[in-house]
C-alpha cells in the first residue's frame, strides 16, 4: 500500500507518518504542496492519499480537482484545520473521500483511513 | 609351371621386429624371375597372415626397383607396418592466479630466509623496496573455505596401436595423480576450492588443507606473526614482539615473551607469559596458564591459572579459579567470583583484587542512566512548554492547533523512547545480575596492603588475614565473611569504604536498580 501524505508542515507529516507506520505501512511518500504533489504522483501511483487544505503554491482543494481531472478512483483524505460545514461540502464536491480534521487522535485517523479503504474497496 | 616361373615361396621370407610392429621382406632370387611383383608379394604377406593395413605398398615398390636394378641379388625391405600405441596423458593443476601469486611469495620468503639466516642478518631491519619483512610476511599460505585453490586439466586415455598381424597392442591410459581427493578439499568438475579454512599444504604427492596450524618449533622469524582462521598449535613459545592470531583455540607449549596473543576461543599456555609490561592476552572464551608475569589480559570466560600472577592487569568477564596460585601485585579483575591462593606479598605489594566487575556492562549501564535523566529533563521541559501554551490560547488557530499537535508528537515520542530505553536497561541490569557474582576465596593468605572492590565497596587490608577464608555480600549488600556458613562483617579485618567504581544492582518491587 502507497500512500502519499501532501502538508506543508514537516511536524504534521512526521505525524502522520508515525501514526501509519504504527498501523504497518511503510510505503509512504512525502509532498509539501499540492503542486509538488502532482510531480510525484505519476512515479509513486499512490494507493491512498492524505491532504492538507491550506498550502502555498497550491492548495489542497487545487490538487483535488487537478487530481481528479485524471484520476477518479485513488482514495484521497483531506486532513486539515478546516472544520467549517460548507468547507468540508467543498471538498466533498471537489472529490475528496473522506475528511480528517486536526487536531486528530491516532486512533482517528486509523478509524478514517480503514473506513475509507474499504468504501473505495482498496485493500489495505 | 612356365618358362621364368618357379615355387618362390622358398625365395622369400617374412621376418619381424620391433615388437611386431614391422614386417621385413627378405628376397633372395637366383636369378631374374618375373614372376615376382607387386600383387605376388603382396598375396604373399596376406599369405603370412600379415594384415591388409599394414602393408607398405611403396616399400614393395622400393623392394621390387631393388630387384630391377640388382638381379640376382639379395633384397630387404620393411614392407609392414604396424600402429604403435599412443600412451595418454595424465591430469595436471593449475593453480587459481592468487594461489600461484603465494607459492611464489612463500618461495622468495624461503629462499630469502635461508640467505638471511647464512648471512647472520635475520634481525636486522629490512631495507630496499624488495626487501622482506620477517615479521609481517607469513611462511604459511592461509586459504579460507570456499576459496579457488586450482583447475584441472583432465587426463586423457591412451589409444590401443595394432602389430602387422592386426593383433591389439594395448596402450598406457593417463591417470589423474593430481591428489586433489583429500576431505578438506571440494572438488566440482575440474575445479577445485577449499572445504575448510586453514593451512593449504602444497606437496609434491599432495595437496590438502590443515585445519590447525602445527608449529613445531617458536614463533619467531621463521614463521612470522601468525593469524590463522582455526586453530594454532605452537610446539615451542613465543619470542618478543611477535603476534598470534586466530578465529581457533591457541595453544603454547613453551614460554611466551612479550607478544600479542589472541584467539577468538580459548587461550592455553602450559608454562605461562613473561609479559615484559607489554604482552596482551586476548580471548574470547576461556585462559589457562601456569603463570602470568607483566602481562595484560582481557578473557571473555573462566581464567585458571596454576603457579602466580605477578604485576599483571587481568580482566575477566567469568570466574577466576587459581586454588594454589599467588597474585602478587597488579590488578585482577573477575565478575563471577575468584578463587585464590594468596593475595599480595609478605613484603607488602599493593594487590588489587575487584569482585563483580563488567567493565563494558557498568559503563553502558551508567551511560544508559544518564541519558534517561536526559530525556526526563527534555519531557518536563516539553509538558512544561506544552501546558503553557494550551493554557496561553483560547480558540486556536490552524497554526496554533498544528503547533499543539506538534508538541503533544514530540511528547509522545520522548515517552516512547523512555519505555524502550528502560525496558532496555531493565533487561541490561537483569542480564548484569545474573553475571555478576561478589565472591572470593583464599585459600592461603590475604597479605597486608591488599586492596578488594566489590559492589558499594572498597575494603583495605591492613594486616594479614590468614585463609581460608571467603568473603561475599550479605542480602542486604554488606560485605561479609563466610566462615563454615557463619557470617561476620568484613569490617572486622579490613577497612571498608563505601565505593561506586563497581555498582550494586538491586532489584526492588521487581525493578532492577543500581543501588545508590
Amino acid at each position: 500500500m502507497r500512500i502519499l501524505l501532501i502538508d506543508d508542515s514537516k511536524t504534521m507529516r512526521n505525524i502522520q507518518k508515525s501514526i501509519l507506520k504504527q498501523l504497518g505501512y511503510t510505503e509512504i511518500e512525502e509532498a509539501c504542496d499540492g503542486q509538488d504533489a502532482l510531480s510525484k504522483v505519476g512515479a509513486f501511483k499512490p494507493d491512498l492519499c492524505l491532504v492538507d487544505w491550506n498550502m502555498p503554491v497550491m492548495d489542497g482543494l487545487t490538487f483535488v480537482k487537478t487530481f481528479r481531472s485524471t484520476n477518479k478512483t485513488t482514495p484521497l483524505i483531506m486532513v486539515t484545520t478546516e472544520a467549517e460545514k460548507s468547507r468540508v461540502i467543498d471538498a466533498i464536491k471537489a472529490g475528496v473521500n473522506n475528511y480528517v480534521v486536526k487536531p486528530f487522535t491516532p486512533d482517528l485517523l486509523s478509524e478514517r483511513i480503514t473506513e475509507t479503504l474499504a468504501k473505495c474497496g482498496v485493500s489495505s | 609351371m612356365s618358362n621364368n616361373q618357379c615355387d618362390i615361396d622358398h625365395l622369400l621370407r617374412l621376418t619381424v621386429q620391433n615388437r611386431k610392429l614391422e614386417g621385413v621382406l627378405t628376397v633372395s632370387p637366383p636369378e631374374r624371375i618375373d614372376v615376382i611383383d607387386e600383387p605376388t608379394l603382396i598375396a604373399y604377406l596376406e599369405g603370412a597372415e600379415v594384415h591388409p593395413r599394414a602393408i607398405d605398398k611403396d616399400a614393395i615398390r622400393s623392394l621390387l626397383k631393388q630387384l630391377d636394378e640388382h638381379p640376382g641379388k639379395t633384397a630387404q625391405a620393411i614392407v609392414a607396418r604396424g600402429t604403435e600405441p599412443v600412451r595418454g596423458t595424465d591430469a595436471s593443476i593449475t593453480f587459481d592466479p592468487s594461489i600461484q601469486l603465494e607459492l611464489n611469495r612463500i618461495r622468495a620468503r624461503k629462499a630469502a630466509f635461508e640467505n638471511a639466516v647464512a648471512k647472520g642478518t635475520l634481525q636486522s631491519d629490512p631495507e630496499g623496496e624488495n626487501a622482506i619483512n620477517f615479521y609481517t610476511m607469513s611462511p604459511f599460505l592461509i586459504v579460507h573455505k570456499g576459496d579457488p585453490i586450482c583447475t584441472i586439466t583432465p587426463e586423457v586415455p591412451g589409444k590401443d596401436g595394432s602389430d602387422i598381424y592386426g593383433e591389439s597392442i594395448a596402450s598406457v591410459d593417463g591417470r589423474d595423480n593430481t591428489n586433489t581427493k583429500d576431505p578438506s578439499l571440494c572438488r566440482r568438475g575440474n575445479s577445485v576450492t577449499a572445504a575448510i579454512s586453514g593451512n593449504l599444504i602444497v606437496q609434491p604427492d599432495s595437496i590438502r588443507i590443515n585445519s590447525v596450524l602445527e608449529i613445531p618449533r617458536d614463533v619467531d622469524f621463521s614463521t612470522a606473526n601468525v593469524d590463522f582462521p582455526s586453530d594454532v598449535d605452537v610446539g615451542g613459545g613465543v619470542l618478543d614482539h611477535f603476534s598470534v592470531r586466530a578465529e581457533g583455540s591457541i595453544e603454547i607449549r613453551k614460554l611466551v615473551q612479550s607478544s600479542a596473543i589472541d584467539s577468538n576461543q580459548s587461550i592455553t599456555l602450559h608454562q605461562g607469559m613473561a609479559g615484559k609490561n607489554s604482552g596482551t592476552l586476548a580471548a574470547l572464551q576461556n585462559l589457562t596458564a601456569g603463570y602470568l608475569e607483566s602481562v595484560h589480559a582481557v578473557v571473555g570466560g573462566d581464567c585458571n591459572i596454576q603457579q602466580e600472577i605477578t604485576n599483571s592487569q587481568i580482566q575477566i568477564a567469568g570466574e577466576l579459579h587459581a586454588p594454589t596460585a599467588h597474585a602478587r601485585g597488579g590488578e585482577i579483575s573477575a565478575a563471577r567470583g575468584i578463587t585464590l591462593g594468596v593475595i599480595g606479598s609478605i613484603q607488602g605489594v599493593e594487590t588489587i583484587v575487584v569482585l563483580g566487575e563488567l567493565r563494558g556492562v557498568v559503563e553502558l549501564v551508567r551511560k544508559t542512566q544518564k541519558y534517561l535523566e536526559q530525556l526526563n529533563k527534555s519531557i518536563t521541559a516539553k509538558q512544561n512548554a506544552y501546558e503553557r501554551f494550551t493554557q496561553s490560547i483560547g480558540k486556536p488557530t490552524p497554526a496554533q492547533i498544528e503547533e499543539q499537535m506538534g508538541l503533544e508528537f514530540e511528547l509522545s515520542e520522548l515517552r516512547s523512547k523512555i519505555g524502550k530505553l528502560d525496558a532496555a536497561n531493565q533487561k541490561l541490569l537483569a542480564n548484569a545480575m545474573t553475571r555478576m557474582t561478589a565472591r572470593i576465596t583464599v585459600n592461603e593468605t590475604i597479605f597486608a596492603k591488599s586492596v578488594l572492590w566489590m559492589p558499594g565497596y572498597k575494603a583495605v587490608f591492613q594486616r594479614d588475614i590468614r585463609g581460608p577464608i571467603t568473603i561475599t555480600l550479605s542480602s542486604k549488600g554488606e560485605p561479609v565473611v563466610d566462615s563454615a556458613g557463619e557470617l561476620r562483617p568484613l569490617r572486622e579485618i579490613a577497612k571498608l569504604y563505601p565505593d561506586s567504581r563497581i555498582p550494586r544492582i538491586e532489584q526492588v518491587d521487581g525493578q532492577y536498580r543500581v543501588a545508590a
